[in-house]
């Protein structure tokens, strides 16, 4: 019965949005260990330590973007596998009120059943529609309003991953701002 | 080059073995993505997860190459012949 109306599963998003902020934290994990080891080799001088470093700093930069997308997007699903259960709740709640008025669904849309009925019956029914109606429409709502939400901050993070980071100068691996993300995004090292 | 080894050769291998970590690990990020499966229920809203899922793969695929060619070099740069 919960599918009709609200199509999904939360547990399925939830478990995903789970997955991507270990990684998110493991990834995070790395960069910091890798960062620690990289001060070691400050003295270390010359073109080819200032390329390998270089090298280092860019990917350590990508790792970091990369961790910082994974858990925005973590997050941003966890909160809509929240929004998905809600709102499957309220259609399930909706479908049952449609029932018990002796309605029907056609789609999202409320309608009476086809056939005959007592002039009464049919009258009382015709009333209720715009109640029942209304609870079907705050059910897809809740659920239109999350997906909306969910698919914007995909894109915004698919961008971010897409946009090549900043070079930092070498020697300055500076961890990179939350707000920055969009601008800086992550790619590929060997493509900037 | 000896002169360019201003720093104990340990140190590069310590950064490399480093490096080697965090290539496993974004490796194996990129396969824990695509691992999973979910279900939005709209299809668009699917294609938008599906996307953001297959770049941050691509991207940590990316990743594991250059930090595999950065350990390489470090590993090369410790050696003991290394620009004799």
């Amino acid at each position: 019965m919960t599918a009709t109306l609200v199509h999904g599963d939360h547990v399925s998003c939830s478990r995903l949005g789970g997955s991507m902020r270990r990684e998110s934290s493991r990834l995070r994990q790395h960069a910091h260990s890798l960062e620690d080891a990289l001060g070691e080799l400050a003295a270390w001088k010359g073109a080819e330590a200032g390329d390998s470093r270089l090298s280092i700093e860019a990917s350590l930069r990508v790792l970091r973007a990369t961790a910082d997308v994974l858990d925005e997007a973590g997050a941003a699903l966890q909160r809509y596998a929240t929004d998905l259960a809600e709102g499957h709740e309220l259609g399930r709640r909706a479908e049952l009120r449609v029932q018990r008025a002796g309605l029907l669904l056609d789609g999202t849309r409320v309608i009476e059943p086809w056939g005959p009925a007592s002039a009464i019956g049919s009258e009382r029914r015709r009333g209720l529609v715009p109640e029942v109606q209304a609870r079907v429409d705050l059910a897809t709502a809740h659920v239109g309003r999350a997906r909306g939400r969910l698919g914007r901050e995909m894109t915004r993070l698919t961008q971010a991953l897409s946009r090549p980071p900043l070079l930092a100068p070498a020697g300055q691996v500076e961890p990179l701002p939350h707000s920055e993300l969009g601008r800086t995004g992550c790619a590929h090292p060997a493509r900037l | 080059m000896p002169a360019a080894h201003s720093v104990d050769p340990t140190w590069l291998d310590v950064v490399a073995t480093q490096l080697t970590r965090s290539r496993t690990a974004a490796l194996e990020a990129s396969h824990e993505l695509l691992a999973h499966y979910s279900d939005t229920g709209d299809a668009p809203t699917q294609r938008s997860v599906d996307t953001l899922i297959n770049h941050a793969a691509e991207a940590l695929g990316a990743l594991t190459d250059s930090l595999a060619d950065a350990s390489r070099a470090l590993q090369e740069a410790a050696r003991p012949d290394h620009g004799a």
